[in-house]
């Protein structure tokens, strides 16, 4: 692989020259003959998988799956939104009377009020 | 059969016309591939994907080009995506070794010995291929068609989708990081 000269240098670039120049006169590589049959082949079971994944989508018992699988996921959210809204309403209500009870003052009267009611 | 004729024909989805579209440029595709992937297997596999894409999206071809230039473009995209695909593979695998998760040695492919070098000069370009698959992509897509498909720079820029000026630089710079690369193999051999 390496000639045998001294300088290590000109051994490096004169061994990377040959190596580069290995490529002249390379041939063009023949693919395999049955190249085309292996090909329709591969898009045979491309499309078996396509067909196969069609046939299951046609399916009325794959129809009849994703339309009840809709509905459930319709039927979640709308119960769950009520119920949140529900929770919503019970905590507002809730807050207005604490608020209200915050500021509620107890009935007294100034001595002022006594006098004039007498 | 006219181009402008085959592509009508492909896009009517007429088979006789893909059978002949194979058969004109299997070499083309192949050839490329195994240059870019270096392995066989592994390139027939890219040259099966390259047909069946070119098949399936013949539809979406202008006539901007040449059909030979968008199977090259189809054909690069493919194989740098594979050789992506292989070191992410290879990634996963050492990470798993690392954690004991495999026991399996992540080994490096042997040496590649491409069946169109001349006998003499196999093991030379066998140090070549090593070099070249630690390129930068779009270096080593510009090498491998000029100097394994032979294209000038100008048909090397229109697969590439970029200027010839662009093409040179690319050239340059992949012969430049050769050179490095194998004197660097060269001093730690010595």
């Amino acid at each position: 692989m390496k000639n045998n000269e001294n300088n290590p240098k000109n051994g490096a670039s004169n061994w990377a020259d040959q190596v580069l120049a290995s490529l002249d006169g390379m041939e063009r590589v023949k693919a395999n003959p049955f190249l085309y049959t292996r090909i329709l082949a591969r898009m045979e079971k491309k499309m078996g998988i396509w067909e196969k994944a069609a046939g299951l989508i046609s399916k009325p018992a794959f129809a009849f799956a994703a339309v009840f699988v809709f509905v459930a996921i319709n039927a979640t959210v709308l119960l769950r939104s009520q119920a949140e809204a529900e929770e919503a309403v019970a905590k507002k209500i809730n807050k207005e009377q604490m608020l209200a009870a915050e500021f509620s003052y107890s009935q007294t009267y100034t001595l002022v009020e006594i006098n004039e009611e007498k | 059969m006219g181009e402008q004729e085959l592509v009508e024909a492909l896009k009517d989805g007429n088979e006789a016309a893909f059978k002949y579209m194979v058969t004109s440029w299997q070499d083309m595709v192949y050839n490329t591939s195994l240059g870019l992937v270096q392995n066989e297997m592994d390139a027939e596999d890219v040259a099966q994907e390259v047909f069946v894409k070119a098949w399936e999206s013949i539809g979406s071809f202008k006539g901007e080009s040449k059909l030979s230039t968008w199977l090259y473009r189809i054909t690069v995209t493919k194989s740098l995506d594979y050789l992506r695909s292989r070191k992410r593979k290879k990634r996963f695998a050492y990470v798993q070794s690392l954690f004991g998760m495999n026991d399996e040695l992540v080994i490096d492919p042997p040496d590649f010995h491409h069946p169109g070098v001349v006998a003499e000069k196999k093991q030379l370009s066998a140090s070549l291929f090593k070099a070249l698959d630690m390129l930068p992509e779009q270096q080593k897509a510009a090498f491998v068609l000029s100097r394994i498909e032979g294209l000038n720079h100008k048909e090397v820029s229109e697969v590439l989708g970029t200027t010839v000026p662009a093409v040179e630089s690319l050239l340059q710079r992949a012969k430049l990081n050769l050179r490095k690369k194998l004197e660097n193999t060269y001093r730690k051999e010595l």
